[in-house]
């Protein structure tokens, strides 16, 4: 689902000020471009579930939520710690096309049921530094369920003005909503 | 509950080996909010840290990318020993730490940090608490890594206040 910037709200309510928000009134994804390039850092905010009935890393009711830059597909790395509800594991993945952002419940879980992810992209707006991704997830579907804590490095200095979210089977259910929010620095 | 920047620190070139400072932190919020982009100076992966009072305990829960530990500090007069930041080229780790009840003459505090690091083939992703075992309220706070900072790392510092009015 693109969505512009364009009209975004530049009102502002102390540090955390809202971008844009939008909710998939179809099956879809979140395509959000032009990105003001005045904040410190970018948070953004997922309610979202995934249509697809075939999960990820063994888990039957879990997708990956995801998320790359600028439309680029390369130069991503992760590292996972994450907990379901029996054993805590960490895993590692180098040289992705995409950041993973966590896990969401998917066409497997019972109807109704959407996980959340939370994202702190830092330094955003930076040309020089490589960008740091840190996000968290939860995704509980009653018997079987993880929660993560995730961090990834987009291995690129271009400044983010682009956002791609979706999961492993590309479309989000209907109902998923995304919110994209700016936090201001000091003087900013 | 709304958040509000107090203060930010970005390293220039050449790097800062003497740590960064945050002094004259206003006792006017509910809770402050550290957001950190950080990397070290010299080769190899090192602690960023806060000092603190000796003997002050940590607790860490962390992943490497291959297993899970969960490690107890007691001895140190350190806050966060336990978390890192890279030295990789352009590599940053993010951290956000938060204290709660900062201003209170009452409490000890409580230091709550989640973060991490990925250097496409190492990482290590951290959810840690410090107890800084003094009730006095936090007017300075002081960061630092083994090997100082590198150019571009960045401490940002927020204050959250709270409303009646919402609730929050």
């Amino acid at each position: 689902m693109p969505v512009s910037l364009s009209s975004a709200s530049a009102a502002m309510h102390g540090a955390m000020v809202p971008i844009v928000t939008s909710t998939l009134s179809s099956n879809g994804y979140f395509d959000f471009t032009n990105i003001p390039q005045t904040y410190q850092d970018l948070f953004v905010v997922e309610n979202a579930r995934a249509v697809t009935t075939s999960g990820d890393s063994g888990f039957s009711t879990q997708n990956y939520g995801n998320m790359y830059f600028n439309n680029v597909t390369t130069g991503y790395s992760v590292t996972f710690l994450i907990g379901n509800g029996a054993s805590a594991t960490s895993t590692r993945a180098s040289t992705q096309t995409n950041c993973y952002l966590g896990y969401i419940p998917n066409g497997n879980a019972t109807s109704g049921i959407f996980g959340s992810i939370t994202t702190h992209i830092l330094n955003y707006a930076n040309t020089s530094t490589y960008k740091t991704i840190l996000s968290r997830s939860a995704g509980d579907t009653n018997g079987s369920g993880t929660t993560a804590l995730v961090v990834n490095t987009w291995q690129n200095t271009a400044a983010i003005n682009r956002l791609t979210i979706y999961c492993s089977s590309t479309n989000f259910l209907a109902g998923t909503t995304a919110t994209l929010y700016g936090i201001r620095s000091i003087g900013q | 509950m709304s958040m509000f920047p107090i203060a930010s620190i970005t390293v220039g070139a050449g790097g800062a080996s003497g740590g960064v400072f945050f002094n004259n932190i206003p006792q006017t919020f509910t809770h402050l909010q550290f957001r950190i982009f950080g990397r070290t100076q010299n080769a190899g992966v090192t602690s960023i840290y806060v000092p603190a009072t000796a003997s002050t305990p940590s607790h860490y829960l962390q992943g490497d990318g291959a297993s899970v530990t969960s490690t107890a500090q007691s001895g140190l007069p350190y806050g966060f020993y336990g978390t890192t930041v890279p030295s990789a080229t352009s590599t940053f780790g993010s951290y956000i730490l938060d204290i709660l009840d900062y201003a209170n003459t009452n409490k000890y505090k409580t230091y709550r940090i989640v973060g991490g690091w990925d250097a496409n083939g190492s990482g290590r992703v951290t959810l840690g608490s410090t107890l800084q075992q003094s009730t006095s309220a936090m007017t300075s706070f002081y960061f630092d890594t083994e090997n100082g900072f590198a150019q571009y790392s960045r401490i940002d510092l927020y204050g959250i206040s709270t409303s009646n009015a919402t609730g929050a």
